[in-house]
């Protein structure tokens, strides 16, 4: 799965290093556009839903809370 | 009492004084709700401190009600939660847009009732209400999804909502990251104390040497009846850095103030004048509300299951994608402006943001496509440049609506605008007719120069006040009494000693 979601969010935002950035919403990394368009992708490609209340940036920060989100996302 | 006059200064002395004399918890955060409600009494009114509190008490009992039903189950609960909500946020809004909007009815209603000999005290806004609506809203917003626990100390809570250095003039502060500083003990930090005050006094520096002195030339002009074309632009080129110095100048000295009391509030700027987009803009600038904005209004439009169902119908698969985040775009600039103030032009100067931030989301495609044809570097200073020129000059022409009075003001702006092409009028002399003589204009472009030069080197990433903590005593000394000479002697003064009101005091 951890492939999958590096696959979608190196989709969008091609210049990141998402393996090592762990401030992708606190740095300014990602602008709020490429966070909907990531979780556009993201519920479509997991079939989940995202809601906005998930949009925190202890979630999205990183690439590990990413999947731990959709993870949770997944089993709920 | 305005926080430029001696009063205020000495007022924030008093509370720094009380809040590490008494060196404990509870009575640290009684200071602070005590300087919040001396500060809110006396910039509006006792009647306008009083409609706050009952405001606040309202939203924290509705917040403690609205846990206890939820942590009861689902069913039946769960509607009255939002029902409860649905008053809270009345509550909340209701009055923010009472106060923007209706006020004019609590004046028929004291005419009315002045005809039958009843007298009616004076509506006075309680300050910082545009600030605090937005996150109390926020708040009650976030009891609902659970995020954290409703506050149950009520002091603390009210100590929060009325923080006084921030009810002037912002930024929002969210509760989250505010209320758990209030808890804390605060120990007197000398570092600390000395870091903050350089920021005040650069804020003052900002405000009442460069703000205010703009603002002489900026009035002179648009008060002038024949002024017109390349004139009028000048003023309004002028305007946009009047109201970045002032607005960012209060927002300096809230900050300092706030160190000195070693709470951390939002950033409320990053470098605005270097910005490439409007949308890099509004990211850059005001930004706790455009994250207060992002949060409570973007997210939960864009992400909106309805319109995420209607985007996906959307044939084109880009704009499928891009539909939600430009409808949630345009709705936050349509309120951004009406937040600004009332008026058409106002909600005109939001649909006029959002025409540029939306458009930039919708148009991506096509902007690639022509950087591509047109074999544009977009890496290069020359292009650096012309995006930062081309931002800077929408914003200028963005700024006309909110500075006239209504829309008809602006269309006559336009056409005063259009009047005359010659520029003759910056060389003339004509410039030094309008309350600021030649000196007085070559310091203010020197001040300019040097807020655009900080804004790059921040950019850049120097840190001027940790820089010159690193230097002697000496070298610092002669830096402070530099800057404490500079406001005072070419500070701009009004009458009593007091510089004009901040211009995001108004909102």
């Amino acid at each position: 799965m951890r492939e999958e979601v590096l696959e979608i969010l190196e989709g969008i935002c091609p210049d990141i290093d998402f393996e090592t950035e762990t401030e992708l919403i606190d740095g300014g990394a990602i602008d709020s556009f490429a966070v909907i368009q990531i979780m556009t992708e993201l519920m479509d490609h997991f079939n989940i839903f995202i809601d906005a209340d998930d949009i925190e940036p202890e979630n999205l920060n990183s690439l590990d809370s990413i999947c731990e989100m959709v993870r949770s996302k997944m089993e709920s | 009492m305005s926080i430029k006059s001696l009063t205020f200064l000495v007022f924030v002395l008093a509370v720094f004084c009380l809040y590490y004399g008494v060196q404990k918890t509870k009575l640290q955060k009684m200071v602070i709700l005590a300087a919040g409600m001396v500060c809110m009494a006396s910039m509006s009114s006792i009647a306008a401190t009083a409609v706050a509190v009952l405001l606040v008490l309202s939203i924290y009992g509705i917040a403690i009600h609205m846990e206890d039903l939820i942590g009861k189950g689902k069913g039946a609960v769960s509607k009255a939660v939002k029902g409860w909500l649905a008053l809270a946020v009345f509550l909340d809004i209701g009055m923010l847009l009472y106060f923007k909007f209706f006020k004019h009815t609590y004046v028929l209603l004291q005419e009315m009732l002045a005809a039958q000999n009843i007298t009616l005290t004076r509506l006075v806004v309680p300050i910082g209400l545009s600030y605090y609506a937005l996150a109390l809203y926020g708040y009650l917003m976030d009891i609902y999804h659970k995020k954290y626990s409703a506050e149950r100390d009520f002091f603390l809570f009210l100590a929060y909502v009325t923080y006084f250095p921030a009810i002037i003039e912002g930024p929002v502060n969210l509760y989250k990251k505010m209320a758990p500083q209030l808890r804390e003990r605060h120990v007197f930090d000398g570092n600390k104390v000395v870091m903050g005050l350089q920021r005040g006094l650069w804020g003052y520096f900002k405000k009442v040497v460069i703000a205010d002195r703009i603002g002489i030339l900026v009035m002179g002009i648009l008060q002038e009846e024949t002024a017109s074309g390349p004139l009028l632009l000048y003023a309004m080129v002028l305007y946009s850095f009047q109201i970045y110095t002032d607005f960012s100048g209060g927002i300096d000295v809230i900050m300092g103030i706030s160190e000195m009391l070693d709470i951390k509030l939002t950033e409320n700027f990053k470098s605005p004048l270097v910005s490439s987009s409007v949308t890099e803009y509004w990211a850059r600038w005001h930004i706790s509300l455009g994250g207060f904005m992002e949060k409570y209004i973007y997210y939960p439009i864009a992400l909106n299951r309805r319109v995420m169902k209607f985007s996906r119908k959307i044939p084109n698969k880009y704009l499928s994608k891009a539909f939600s985040s430009a409808l949630a775009s345009f709705i936050v600039f349509i309120i951004v402006g009406i937040w600004h103030g009332t008026g058409w032009n106002y909600v005109v100067y939001g649909l006029y943001q959002a025409f540029f931030v939306a458009g930039a989301v919708l148009l991506m495609p096509f902007y690639k496509k022509m950087k591509s044809v047109l074999h544009i570097n977009d890496k290069t200073l020359g292009w650096k440049i012309f995006t930062v020129l081309r931002t800077f000059s929408i914003l200028v022409f963005g700024r006309i609506f909110i500075k006239s009075a209504d829309l008809r003001g602006v269309g006559i702006f336009f056409q005063r605008l259009a009047a005359d092409t010659s520029p003759h009028a910056l060389f003339d002399g004509s410039i030094y007719q309008f309350g600021l003589d030649y000196k007085n204009v070559f310091l203010m472009y020197a001040c300019i120069l040097l807020v655009i030069a900080v804004d790059i080197l921040h950019e850049r990433g120097v840190r001027f006040r940790e820089l010159l903590m690193q230097q002697g005593i000496v070298f610092r000394y002669i830096v402070y009494y530099a800057v404490i000479f500079a406001i005072i002697i070419f500070g701009i003064y009004g009458p009593e000693f007091h510089a004009a009101d901040f211009i995001y005091q108004a909102f």
